[in-house]
């Protein structure tokens, strides 16, 4: 009888320390569940084509990435490119890419991955990123690699993929199309915060 | 054919082959000055409207279709307190504090401009005077010069 007692007592020590186990484990899952973003991700564009190499930056884009679904999300302003040569920037933004009826190109997608990624210790990571491109109205599928290094707390990420001009329906006359590269390199590279609610 | 009016036929020839020079020499230096079009002087361009980082914000949250016709590509002049300083890449950027802690006013320092004050603390008010690029989670302000 008395063993019994002991044993339901103990029964029920147990399941109250499997009650806080679980509780202290949903609660740790809660709290990885962050976001990481950036407002001052840069971006960047290359081209070379026998004639002129076409290159314009920005520091300006913005990233979201949810750890717990591994959704990733990038926006960029058009008008926030900056070339060397002001009429190659007056001509992107007013005949190719109509900047002023399609502001931004917006990236959505999903890096599964990431959740396995371990952020919390200093270390190299490669993952896949899988989504959607819209840029100039179009929206097209995008694959590419990313690199993500996490260093004393801070996150980085950076990659690169190529484009094919034609594909987001902007037009270059002819005058000039042999002159435009048909590919386009974009890099895009980020350090991530842990965004904070308030 | 009499002598002289070769001569003339020559001289006119010399003549209008100078000409076709000239034409393409000109031809060529306006097509060489258009292509290398410098950037517009931001310090010297006529700011369209002038008004606070927070108004700013607002009216791109209330109605951002409208705002972007209002502001994109147009020189504006902010005001407002800076929220954080962020130098990377090579380039000074200011983020202006607005009510929402999530959608600031990020102005770009203009880099084809010299500028006398590079260096900034969070809490100062500043005005600056830039392009306004349009709005993702902030509004973007490029090519900014500081007013003061």
């Amino acid at each position: 009888m008395k063993l019994t007692i002991i044993s339901k007592k103990t029964n029920l020590w147990l399941a109250t320390a499997m009650m806080l186990l679980m509780a202290t484990a949903l609660y740790g899952q809660s709290a990885t569940a962050v976001k990481y973003f950036t407002r001052n991700a840069s971006a960047s564009f290359f081209s070379e084509a026998p004639l002129e190499k076409i290159e314009a930056s920005t520091t300006s884009a913005s990233s979201v990435i949810d750890m717990a679904t591994g959704n990733v999300e990038v926006a960029v302003l058009i008008k926030s490119f900056n070339f060397k040569k002001a009429l190659m920037q007056e001509h992107f933004n007013e005949n190719y890419l109509e900047s002023t009826k399609f502001p931004k190109a917006v990236f959505k997608g999903r890096m599964p991955e990431f959740k396995s990624i371990n952020l919390t210790t200093d270390g190299k990571h490669t993952a896949v990123l899988k989504g959607d491109i819209t840029i100039h109205g179009i929206t097209k599928p995008l694959e590419t690699k990313v690199l993500i290094r996490s260093e004393g707390g801070k996150i980085f990420a950076e990659t690169e993929f190529e484009l094919i001009v034609a594909d987001f329906n902007i037009s270059i006359p002819s005058v000039v199309r042999d002159n435009i590269a048909k590919m386009v390199k974009v890099k895009l590279k980020a350090e991530f915060m842990e965004l904070k609610k308030t | 054919m009499p002598v002289h009016w070769k001569i003339k036929s020559q001289e006119m020839k010399s003549k209008l082959f100078l000409a076709a020079a000239l034409i393409l020499l000109l031809g060529g230096f306006i097509g060489y000055k258009m292509w290398n079009k410098p950037h517009m002087d931001i310090s010297a361009a006529e700011s369209f409207i002038s008004l606070s980082a927070v108004d700013l914000v607002q009216a791109f949250k209330e109605d951002e279709t409208s705002a972007n016709t209002r502001f994109l590509n147009k020189v504006i002049t902010v005001s407002g307190k800076i929220a954080a300083v962020n130098k990377e890449h090579n380039q000074t950027i200011l983020h202006l504090e607005t009510e929402d802690p999530m959608a600031l006013v990020i102005c770009n320092l203009d880099p084809f401009s010299t500028h006398e004050k590079t260096d900034f603390v969070s809490g100062e008010t500043v005005q600056v005077k830039g392009v306004c690029s349009g709005m993702l989670t902030d509004v973007v302000i490029d090519r900014c010069v500081i007013i003061k």
